[in-house]
């Protein structure tokens, strides 16, 4: 993979990761923001600028790919290697989580 | 149909003033119609409300206007044009659809003031030399 692709997407931010996690189904853009806010409780929005703009800008670096428009509103879904970057990102979070619960000790 | 004009400079750095001059209007009933360079601004009387105006800079991509204004609508903004490279949108404050943001987080707030600097003053930097 190539090694800007990972500086520039890990660690990433709130709204890139759960627009490529929504990608790994097919869709657009305000479906993306309609379904962070339901799996959030509301809390992540994600607005149409910045929508626009992650959406453009992880085409261009190949994490998604447009599959369709369906009324001006173009679909898109995860690339293999939007895949590898989103794994690299979950096991970072998991990580991230087990310190957090205090899991790791210092061993002796 | 009442109409006026008020002329006003700003510069392309003070967004969020042109935002608030709007929607200062539009609370004193006078919406924008039209907005001329450098600075002419035709209002029309209208029923006082108070909106949220947004502007957003040459984030479009090339042959894809339709698109991208589709995505403004579908979260309730309407267009309004285009001066300057600016992309002109409002909705009203009490609009169900309640997020009166188009940027949600600070990273993309700061990528449209990098496009501003970058299509606005960078050429005119290298015109005079300064770099």
């Amino acid at each position: 993979m190539q090694e800007r692709i990972q500086r520039v997407y890990i660690p990433m931010t709130e709204t890139g990761f759960y627009i490529l996690f929504c990608l790994r189904e097919e869709m657009h853009g305000y479906n993306i923001g309609q379904k962070v806010k339901k799996m959030t409780g509301g809390e992540v929005t994600i607005s149409p600028g910045t929508m626009y703009g992650t959406l453009s800008k992880m085409e261009k670096d190949g994490l998604i790919r447009f599959i369709r428009e369906e009324e001006k509103r173009k679909l898109y879904r995860i690339t293999d290697l939007g895949r590898e970057i989103l794994d690299i990102e979950l096991c970072r979070i998991e990580r991230l989580y087990k310190n957090s619960k205090g899991e790791y000790k210092d061993e002796k | 149909m009442k109409n006026k004009v008020l002329f006003r400079f700003w510069t392309i750095t003070d967004y969020e003033k042109e935002e608030q001059f709007l929607a200062e209007r539009h609370k004193e009933g006078w919406e924008i119609k039209r907005y001329i360079l450098p600075g002419f601004y035709i209002f029309e009387k209208c029923t006082p409300r108070e909106m949220v105006y947004r502007l957003d800079f040459g984030q479009a991509e090339k042959g894809e206007k339709a698109e991208y204004l589709q995505m403004y609508r579908d979260y309730g903004w309407e267009y309004l044009f285009d001066v300057n490279s600016f992309s002109y949108f409002r909705k009203p404050a009490d609009s169900a659809m309640r997020d009166t943001e188009i940027f949600s987080d600070n990273k993309s707030r700061l990528e449209m003031v990098q496009r501003i600097f970058m299509k606005r003053m960078v050429p005119g930097w290298l015109n005079k030399g300064f770099i």
